[in-house]
């Protein structure tokens, strides 16, 4: 059973990357200002796509589920490159305790703080994590 | 007379007099407005005609984009505004209670509700719990993510999909019977806010706007004479894209009808038509004869030149340097938002550019479908007609920076602006009065200012009609106003008693005075003149005709302060000193005021920003440190044109 001090290089890679997705606010690219983390990106692309498939794909819908599954998909990409050089540059006993660290700073202040800008949204344009999926 | 600045300068009474109060001098040369409603006659009663300022082009709580922006204000709050008082806008608080309000410096003297007729049916399903679409996914979405939902729904009129099926039903009926209770809403404010005493102090219209886009914008509001109007309103959806379509609704539902009737269309946002809106060509109504120009003309007499997206008057880049005045750089409304959109102005799409078109195609056709008077307006989506305040400015809603959430330091998208307002010369503050005003051209538009402008043409005008006390008179007696043909010379002068002149050219007597609340002094009055030339080219010349550009004239860029002397009043009688009898023209003037803040330097100021500091301002404050954004403007405004047009092409 591996030492839970010793994690793998991979492991913490997609540990941290999972955190971003999670938490990390990124801009909105296109129209309106906003920034929230891809988990965000990836709901919003399920809805849209879900109106395209359901209601009507023959306007802007499709389109947009582009923009917003492109969001959700480049983000999710490019936070491979910072969750990989962290974890790689972290010596593997201190790899748990820096991944823990990140999960709990990063959904402390992504809970307690409002750091996601959602205007397209109806609840707040300044929101925390809870309030961009109520 | 010259004016310093920051002071209020009274205005000569004998040259206010010769230009409107005199105005009432009988001499008869102006034809009385039919009066087609029920009504109390004007205490005030001009009958040579006095300026009125309003706003056509007002959207409230009704129109989808407003609604999903956070705008609750109704049609009845847009009247009650434009008549002067108090009113909340967005962001709310949860109380109900708004963040911001705003009030008119000067009360409106007539105004327009003209919210979109399509997808007012499903704005009212969405917003009313219980209704048969309430659930939908469709309204889900808009209630809850307004921006998507707004790109998503917007769309489907747009690109010309039709009605959302999950809120409409099948066959849209649903949609139909709801924007039904809308448009009784609509007319109900309307009369409960037009006067009908003898004050005569705020006059409203019926109508909506009819908002297609076929590749740009292809917008109109449609504005009905008295009450007696169409039994629902046209809508793009139903209208497939094709104004032609409204114009023969219009045509057969209302002019044709057996009643009192009336309706007229105004186009706006030419600027971002992609050439839509001009056309000889049209993608379904085919190649445009006389029977479509004549159409046209009768229907659409009037552009709204100005608004908030922008101004369409002239192209940037030619030989007029002040076309660069609120004029959009690209020529799709998506392009301040979308980098794929930015593509520059279609050819044809300005004012300037129609009007000269009008000419050639009269001379083919024998009617000028593009014989357009002028007006501006706001295009508000706050449900607050006439705010055109660069001090201020709130924004707009509907799109570019959301107001619905949260006040903004930079309240709007650089490139837009609080928009204009609508002038017209009119007897009295009536509908009759006004519509008439409409109908003949005898209008202007300001780019918010309530300056003051009269031109008229004629081939006898002397230079002391200034300085007469019979200005309008003269003005009328000899000549046309604004918005009409220059008649033949000897036609005139048997009219005005007159020896006929020989070889003269056409003269032209414009009178403009500032907003003496809410403006500033004036610069230069000009007059701009186009022409088809012998070969058939398109030609255009600006002529300075009163005032002077005052080297002096400028701002202080740390209060907003103007700086530098200019006139309260200008006056000119001015003659085309390159007329050609043989070639069609038209004549419209330009009035301008000296320098003042925009609206976004404004909000820079209100914001703190340095421009000096290490990281500068960010987000929208960039705007106030960025050079492409104008910091100051020329407030100003245009009249209808004069046309000419040879006698042989009679």
């Amino acid at each position: 059973m591996p030492n839970v001090s010793d994690m793998s290089q991979s492991t913490a890679k997609w540990l941290l990357w999972f955190a971003g997705v999670l938490v990390a606010p990124l801009p909105y690219l296109f129209m309106y200002d906003g920034a929230v983390p891809v988990v965000r990106y990836a709901f919003l692309t399920i809805v849209t796509g879900s109106y395209a498939l359901l209601i009507d794909g023959s306007a802007v819908a499709w389109p947009m589920v582009a923009i917003l599954a492109t969001h959700a998909l480049l983000y999710a990409v490019l936070l491979i490159a910072p969750a990989a050089l962290v974890a790689r540059i972290v010596a593997p006993h201190w790899r748990t305790r820096i991944v823990a660290a990140v999960f709990i700073v990063g959904f402390t202040i992504a809970v307690g703080l409002p750091i996601y800008e959602t205007p397209a949204d109806d609840v707040s344009a300044r929101a925390n994590w809870i309030g961009l999926f109520q | 007379m010259r004016c310093k600045p920051g002071l209020r300068c009274a205005i000569p009474i004998v040259q206010i007099a010769a230009v409107v109060t005199l105005a009432a001098v009988p001499s008869a040369p102006v034809s009385a407005f039919e009066r087609t409603e029920t009504r109390a006659p004007c205490n005030d009663y001009r009958e040579l005609r006095r300026p009125l300022f309003g706003d056509l082009h007002v959207h409230t709580t009704l129109s989808f984009d407003a609604w999903g922006q956070g705008t609750r204000n109704t049609p009845r709050d847009a009247y009650r505004f434009a008549r002067g008082e108090t009113l909340g806008v967005q962001p709310y608080r949860a109380d109900g209670s708004p963040l911001r309000t705003l009030t008119l410096k000067q009360p409106l003297d007539f105004a327009m509700v003209s919210d979109h007729s399509e997808m007012t049916g499903e704005t009212q399903l969405c917003r009313t719990p219980g209704s048969a679409s309430y659930a939908s996914l469709s309204c889900a979405l808009v209630r809850r993510w307004p921006a998507l939902g707004y790109a998503v729904l917007n769309s489907q009129w747009t690109k010309r999909v039709g009605h959302a099926p999950d809120i409409c039903g099948d066959d849209g009926r649903l949609c139909h019977d709801r924007a039904l209770g809308a448009w009784k809403v609509t007319q109900e404010a309307a009369e409960e806010f037009y006067d009908r005493t003898p004050e005569c102090r705020f006059t409203t219209f019926v109508g909506y706007e009819w908002s297609s886009i076929r590749l740009g914008m292809n917008h109109r509001n449609v504005v009905f004479r008295n009450a007696e109007v169409t039994a629902s309103p046209n809508n793009a959806i139903d209208d497939q894209h094709n104004e032609v379509r409204l114009w023969t609704a219009l045509r057969d539902d209302c002019l044709n009808a057996d009643s009192n009737c009336d309706v007229l269309t105004i186009p706006h946002n030419s600027n971002l038509s992609r050439g839509d809106m001009f056309w000889v060509e049209h993608p379904d109504a085919g190649t445009i004869d006389r029977e479509l120009a004549e159409l046209r003309a009768t229907m659409e007499p009037l552009i709204e030149i100005t608004q908030h997206k922008g101004d369409s008057e002239c192209r940037l880049g030619g030989r007029d340097e002040l076309c660069n005045f609120e004029t959009v750089s690209f020529g799709d409304v998506a392009g301040h938002a979308s980098p794929m959109h930015r593509m520059p102005p279609a050819p044809g799409v300005f004012v300037r550019e129609a009007l000269t078109e009008g000419l050639a195609l009269r001379s083919r056709l024998g009617v000028n479908p593009y014989k357009l008077g002028i007006i501006g307006s706001t295009d508000t989506h706050l449900g607050t007609p006439g705010y055109v305040a660069e001090k201020g400015f709130v924004g707009h809603a509907a799109g570019s920076v959301t107001a619905r959430l949260k006040v903004s330091a930079m309240p709007d998208h650089p490139v837009w602006n609080p928009g204009g307002l609508a002038g017209v010369w009119a007897e009295e503050n009536s509908r009759d009065s006004i519509f008439e005003a409409m109908r003949r051209r005898e209008t202007f538009g300001t780019s918010g200012p309530r300056i003051v402008v009269r031109l008229f043409g004629g081939w006898a005008y002397d230079k002391s009609m200034c300085q007469s006390s019979d200005f309008a008179t003269i003005g009328y007696d000899r000549g046309v106003a604004m918005g009409g043909d220059l008649p033949d010379q000897p036609e005139l002068a048997k009219l005005a008693k007159l020896p006929a002149p020989a070889d003269a050219a056409p003269s032209f007597a414009v009178f403009a005075s500032r907003d003496p609340i809410d403006g500033h002094v004036l610069e230069r009055v000009q007059i701009i003149k186009g022409w088809i030339d012998a070969n058939g080219a398109p030609r255009e010349r600006v002529f300075d005709v009163a005032g002077e550009v005052n080297p002096d004239a400028s701002v202080d860029m740390a209060t907003c302060t103007p700086r530098g002397e200019g006139h309260d009043q200008l006056c000119s009688v001015w003659s085309d000193p390159e007329f050609d009898p043989g070639l069609a023209s038209f004549y419209y003037a330009r009035v301008l005021e000296n320098p003042t803040c925009r609206w976004t330097w404004h909000a820079c100021l209100a914001a703190g920003v340095d421009c000096d500091g290490t990281f500068g301002p960010r987000g929208h404050l960039a705007a106030c440190c960025d050079e492409q954004v104008p910091k100051t403007i020329r407030e100003r405004a245009w009249t209808s044109p004069i046309w000419y047009t040879p006698a042989d092409d009679h």
